[in-house]
């Protein structure tokens, strides 16, 4: 079952992504439509982490969790590398896994 | 005969001023603790609706800038996912009608790429009273010791009785403390720790000597969970807190870019107006990130009063407290000595 630092580090990796995925949303240097995945992702992973901070982990497994911050730092390692159409077509991929992760934890 | 009636009167008083500075240390501790204890309670307090405060910020924001949100404390949006980089312009934030229900129905694979469920409201503030109630109850022992060391003769059985029912009560409901977000220390084994120790001291609530030692001994336990607490409100203000207001931030950005064409931003200045705002907006985003918060600095200062009061009552004493005791000493030594010298005066 999942310890406290467990969730420390899933939030604090939520945190990272939703914070890379806002420096996204405010890149000039890409268009509206590619700004707007990243908006949207910023939206749901604030409330992500409010969900995470209100819930008991006690009850998750380990290897949930642990899945789901891999999955959360893949994200965030394509939503930095997005810069055109290709790139961010990749990191939304990437966010959708991730979200699927994240919902597992949460829900 | 009289020189040696003078140095014996003068070491009694000597010996005598000494206990009094102690005591004047302890008093004066308890007084800062229990002074920093309200501190630490209006202070988590605030934070606590600073939180909620955001929530609702930002929830209204979102709801009043996109028309295609109805009100509500969840909404499903668009994810963009499926055709990243292809958004089509018109598009709203939220699900229409005719694709909430196709969400509705659709395979929970599938769900997540037609929209998302978002909560405008995940913290609960449920969730954060226990940690107040720890910190009232805390204050309800401190205000008794406080008492105590004024006048060891004031019972305090009682009081300490109260607080510790009221604790064991919390006890069942206890939801945030026991994955307390970065704690080493179980919330509910604060709980459990701060009775048994409340316990001890109703035990021996007639024995000034015995309280000394609890509080000695145990105190510093207490502290520690405390920490706990203080930890937990640096989290949330360092993660949920600044990531509501980057979104706050960004989601009002691009409020902007989609309407700078539009009446609400046809000249200059309302333009520079609401940017001049959202520049401002995203410096408070920086400054969170690298501060930690109010509650957690108050409840720190409050860890610390408990640290002096508890080495003043067992008697060990910080340079500081030491420093303090000596002022208070040569102050009363002086007074002292002139009162032995005026009584050696009257005896010659």
């Amino acid at each position: 079952m999942a310890t406290p630092s467990e969730k420390q580090a899933f939030i604090d990796a939520l945190y990272e992504l939703q914070q890379t995925c806002n420096t996204k949303a405010n890149d000039g240097t890409l268009t509206e439509g590619q700004r707007s995945v990243f908006i949207t992702a910023s939206i749901y992973l604030t409330s992500d982490i409010g969900r995470a901070c209100d819930k008991d982990f006690s009850p998750v497994p380990s290897d949930k969790v642990q899945s789901a911050i891999q999955e959360v730092k893949q994200a965030t390692t394509a939503t930095s590398a997005a810069h055109d159409d290709f790139s961010v077509q990749v990191a939304a991929k990437e966010l959708w896994d991730a979200n699927t992760a994240i919902d597992l934890v949460l829900d | 005969m009289k020189k040696h009636r003078f140095i014996v009167l003068f070491c009694v008083a000597a010996l005598l001023l000494q206990a009094c500075g102690s005591s004047v240390l302890v008093t004066q501790e308890a007084t800062n603790t229990v002074s920093a204890g309200k501190n630490a309670i209006s202070e988590v307090n605030k934070f606590h609706n600073s939180i909620f405060d955001t929530q609702n910020q930002l929830a209204a924001s979102l709801l009043a800038r996109n028309s295609s949100c109805n009100f509500g404390t969840s909404i499903v949006i668009h994810t963009n996912i499926a055709r990243a980089g292809r958004q089509k312009k018109e598009q709203g934030l939220c699900l229409s009608d005719a694709e909430l229900k196709q969400w509705q129905s659709a395979d929970p694979k599938e769900k997540s790429l037609l929209g998302q469920k978002i909560d405008l409201m995940p913290m609960e503030r449920s969730s954060l009273t226990s940690s107040m109630d720890i910190l009232d109850a805390f204050a309800v022992y401190l205000d008794a010791i406080n008492k105590h060391t004024a006048s060891p003769t004031t019972p305090i059985a009682s009081t300490l009785k109260g607080v510790a029912e009221e604790l064991a009560a919390l006890q069942g409901n206890v939801k945030i403390l026991p994955d307390a977000v970065s704690s080493k220390v179980s919330q509910s084994t604060a709980l459990s720790d701060f009775i048994g120790y409340l316990e001890k001291l109703i035990h021996n609530s007639n024995d000034a000597k015995e309280i000394a030692k609890i509080v000695g001994t145990e105190g510093e336990k207490q502290e520690q969970n405390l920490s706990v607490i203080a930890t937990d409100a640096d989290s949330f203000y360092t993660t949920y807190i600044a990531s509501m207001n980057a979104t706050l931030t960004t989601s009002l950005g691009d409020y902007y870019n989609r309407n700078k064409g539009s009446k609400e931003f046809e000249s200059v200045d309302k333009r520079e107006s609401f940017l001049l705002a959202l520049f401002k907006q995203q410096q408070l985003n920086s400054k969170i990130k690298a501060s930690t918060s109010t509650a957690g600095k108050a409840i720190r200062l409050f860890v610390s009063a408990h640290r002096k009061l508890r080495d003043s009552i067992t008697g060990k004493y910080s340079e500081e407290q030491k420093a303090v005791i000596r002022e208070e000493n040569i102050k009363e030594l002086k007074e002292g000595l002139l009162q032995v010298a005026n009584a050696a005066r009257l005896a010659m």
